[in-house]
């Protein structure tokens, strides 16, 4: 019998051994090393207790960046939510399921097509002489640097974002609305509720416990953007689109290799959606009652 | 009572109509930069910088895909076979564990069997931020950063949570009437896996297969902050590094190089999830059901 158990364990062991090496010692490590100054590829770091936290505290950078970080969000969030809620529940009213198929193809495909290759289509539309600013000035608009102008760049990564990201929700909001059992929906119809009734007093509630996850995730989404960003605008023009977690990259990875400084950075922006998502549970909570 | 089922069968017909208008002028939109991209990949430098341009291109011209095989100094050649280097290692690697390890987390019993998992599954929302910077160190200590190999090991690590949830279900999912069966006749559990359990689980491994192929074959952000020598870039990659920051005027090449290179890099990424998306749809539909 003891023989047995041991001989069972073995199935996991590939894949965990992976996991633990790459992925949750990772984690774990991340934390230690936010307690220590590790500059450049050495295996020997110095502890230095809460040095790289009173220092981040004082980064203006790490304060620009948290921001443009809450900033992105606000911008992109929201929009690619109710973007993603229309189009789902649309394409669950479709009668004929070809093509709720064609549809849901469709509109899925930018969260399919690799994020840098979607970035790149982007660029090249919002190009000083790309389609986007041909467009505008056809219709007698000025020409909107729509990468190079701090103003607008962060508007520009938002609306990228959106198209990225919004297919991703909208097949949450699909499945969920796939699931509604057939016996509501059919005396829904019955009864000849109108189309916003089905979708207020009916679809709705029944997918709640998504809409609960999708607020909370709202704060997650803080930690997100970084793919997006390194792809579209690397940060720039003039650091507005030089979100949190992209500055910390920017400082360890692709720069001076403070690998212990830009820890503590992650592990500031991970506390704080932490903090963050409590409240936004907080107040759903308080909203259910 | 016949004219009221008309007259709401009118209505219902009414209200089909204008969703499809609804849902096709989002899908237009969506579509459009990718649209955009498949024109301008054939277009000649005056067709692109043109004040006036049409939105297909004059013909099939080629020159954009020419020039990124032939003339272009950057070796996108090279890109294409790391990518595929990383794409298949991963995968193997995935779809070998996922099914050893699905099976030991729904059929087998062992300590800790639950608790590991759901271990496992509070990984999944881990963001990608609080690993990285020591996923970059422990790469570079094991001289795994700038090889491909050590990116593939990587990605399945950080792809396998997912893919063995799956995997478990899929097992789960299968009565176990042939397993009881094949127990009588003194089958081992390895046995059990290889000729009963895996023939049935041909679907979900291909489900499992796919998307990791589309995690590896799309990923960015590993691969721009593990690899740092030119000769090992992922076309991921290298179509965000391979574009200068250069006014327009001054390059060599134009956006339609980069396009047809954005293109090359999404199109084996479509043509994958449009052959499995029935699939992918009935898997989630079961998965969040339970």
């Amino acid at each position: 019998m003891r023989k047995n158990f041991n001989l069972n364990f073995l199935y996991i062991v590939p894949a965990l051994l992976f996991i633990f090496v790459f992925n949750l010692w990772p984690i774990i490590w991340g934390v230690v090393l936010a307690f220590m100054d590790f500059r450049g590829i050495t295996l020997t770091g110095k502890w230095v207790g809460l040095e790289n936290f009173k220092e981040l505290l004082n980064d203006e950078r790490v304060w620009q960046g948290l921001s443009v970080s809450v900033k992105y969000v606000l911008y992109s969030y929201p929009f690619t939510q109710i973007l993603a809620l229309i189009s789902g529940w649309t394409i669950a009213q479709l009668r004929i399921i070809k093509f709720g198929k064609f549809y849901r193809i469709l509109l899925y495909l930018p969260v399919i097509i690799p994020v840098s290759a979607g970035m790149t289509m982007f660029r090249a539309l919002y190009e000083q002489n790309g389609y986007l600013n041909i467009m505008f000035l056809k219709l007698g608009l000025p020409a909107v640097g729509w990468l190079t102008d701090p103003k607008v760049a962060l508007y520009s990564l938002a609306i990228a974002s959106i198209w990225r990201n919004f297919g991703a929700s909208m097949f949450y909001y699909l499945v969920g609305f796939y699931n509604v059992p057939l016996e509501v929906k059919e005396s829904a119809l019955i009864d000849g509720a109108s189309l916003w009734r089905r979708f207020w007093s009916i679809d709705l509630p029944s997918i709640k416990n998504m809409l609960f996850i999708i607020f909370i995730q709202s704060a997650g989404a803080l930690t997100g953007g970084l793919a997006e960003v390194t792809a579209l605008t690397g940060g720039g023009p003039a650091r507005a689109t030089s979100i949190l977690p992209y500055y910390s990259a920017e400082i360890s990875i692709w720069g001076e290799q403070r690998l212990g400084y830009a820890a503590a950075i992650n592990l500031f922006l991970s506390i704080f959606t932490l903090i963050l998502a409590s409240m936004v549970i907080r107040l759903v909570k308080v909203e259910k009652e | 009572m016949i004219r009221t089922k008309l007259f709401k069968r009118g209505e219902i017909f009414r209200q089909q109509i204008f969703m499809m208008i609804f849902l096709s002028i989002i899908a237009v939109v969506t579509i459009f930069p990718v649209f955009w991209t498949i024109c301008s990949s054939f277009k000649t430098i005056q067709e692109i910088y043109s004040l006036n341009p049409s939105i297909l291109p004059k013909s099939l011209n080629l020159i954009n895909y020419k020039f990124l095989f032939e003339t272009s100094v950057i070796d996108y050649k090279m890109a294409i076979l790391n990518s595929i280097v990383v794409s298949i290692t991963t995968v193997v690697i995935v779809v070998v564990c996922s099914a050893l390890g699905g099976y030991g987390f729904s059929r087998v019993q062992f300590g800790y069997r639950d608790r590991i998992f759901n271990l496992l599954i509070m990984l999944q929302f881990v963001p990608l931020t609080a690993g990285i910077i020591a996923q970059w160190q422990i790469m570079s200590l094991l001289k795994l950063r700038d090889s491909l190999i050590g990116l593939a090991l990587l990605l399945t690590a950080m792809i396998l949570p997912s893919s063995l949830m799956l995997m478990r279900q899929v097992f789960l999912s299968i009565p176990t009437e042939l397993e009881d069966a094949a127990k009588i006749d003194g089958a081992s559990t390895f046995q059990l896996l290889w000729h009963v359990m895996l023939p049935l689980a041909g679907g979900g491994l291909i489900l499992v297969a796919v998307n990791s192929f589309l995690f590896s074959w799309g990923d960015f952000i590993y691969a721009r902050t593990m690899l740092t020598i030119p000769s090992k870039y992922t076309l991921p990659v290298i179509i965000t590094v391979s574009i200068p920051t250069t006014p327009a005027t001054l390059r060599v090449a134009t956006y339609g190089v980069y396009n047809a290179a954005a293109l090359i890099t999404a199109l084996p990424a479509i043509i994958f999830f449009i052959a499995i998306q029935n699939k992918f749809y009935e898997g989630a539909r079961e998965g969040l059901k339970g």
